[in-house]
């Protein structure tokens, strides 16, 4: 039963079209966005144990794997950071050029 | 369990298409917070209490960043790439799609039972040598301090990186 894995899969890939197919900037950071979701997804996922416990003062010997939750917990807020720096980004560039389309940004201007 | 967890996978699938292909930007930030909020739901069930609370958090302050960048700029959307080239990238990204879930996830531990070889020794000695009932937190703060370290420099530079893009330039010139 590999539920999980197919989702993060889908969930990926539906951000990698979001990236290639859309030409808004912040369609774009959705996308990027969405595949940090899978990924985060994806490693939690894979430290999950059948019948496991909160790795929080176990009892029991069968415990949820606690390393990938605590590398995510650490990709979660690195990823809140690049989210944000993208958006102020998006956001000089929408003064800059009046416009959120990738394809009009193509002339350099001071 | 199982029937919940697929249910939610289903909602967060559905939730993304909808973030990507909606025309209005707002209700596409919208949809993007409920697939965040849903994968939180999903770190829950999977016995991930700590990470559940941090993606609630950074979700709803996620939102709050885009609706305040919508608002200033505008809420439409631009259009996407001609229909030509979206149907060729959508049949290669579904290729990737198909390719991987026949190859590689077979190839992969099954789901439930993991390689815990690394965690075995947080998870037998973890509350003796770091004096932490919460095992994830021994992992994050003593075990691999290092790793925080570098997450809150992440945090501080992008901070300085935002308030300088987005610093306004003093009115008299100079």
């Amino acid at each position: 039963m590999s539920l999980p894995y197919l989702a993060s899969l889908a969930l990926f890939s539906i951000g990698l079209y979001c990236i290639l197919v859309k030409r808004d900037l912040f369609k774009v950071i959705y996308g990027i966005c969405l595949m940090e979701f899978s990924i985060n997804l994806f490693l939690v996922s894979l430290g999950f144990v059948t019948g496991g416990e909160v790795p929080i003062s176990p009892t029991g010997t069968i415990v949820v794997d606690p390393l990938p939750q605590a590398m995510v917990l650490t990709a979660i807020v690195i990823e809140f950071a690049t989210t944000v720096f993208l958006i102020s980004v998006a956001i000089r560039l929408f003064k800059q050029y009046e416009d959120t389309d990738i394809s009009k940004m193509r002339r350099l201007r001071g | 369990m199982d029937l919940l967890m697929g249910f939610l996978f289903i909602v967060i699938i559905a939730s993304a298409i909808a973030a990507v292909e909606l025309k209005d930007l707002l209700a596409a930030a919208l949809a993007l917070g409920a697939c965040g909020f849903f994968i939180g739901v999903v770190f829950f069930l999977m016995m991930a209490p700590d990470l559940a609370i941090v993606q609630f958090v950074v979700e709803t302050l996620t939102l709050f960043v885009l609706v305040i960048a919508i608002t200033r700029t505008h809420r439409r959307s631009a259009r996407s790439e001609p229909v030509r080239i979206r149907a060729v990238l959508g049949v290669i990204v579904i290729c990737i799609f198909l390719l991987f879930s026949f190859f590689v996830i077979p190839l992969m531990t099954e789901f439930g039972s993991p390689d815990q070889r690394v965690s075995q020794h947080y998870i037998d000695r973890g509350i003796e040598e770091t004096g932490s009932e919460n095992l994830v937190t021994s992992v994050l703060l003593d075990y691999r301090a290092y790793d925080t370290l570098g997450e809150i420099i992440v945090l501080f530079v992008s901070v300085l990186a935002v308030s300088l893009i987005l610093r306004e330039k003093p009115k008299g010139g100079g």
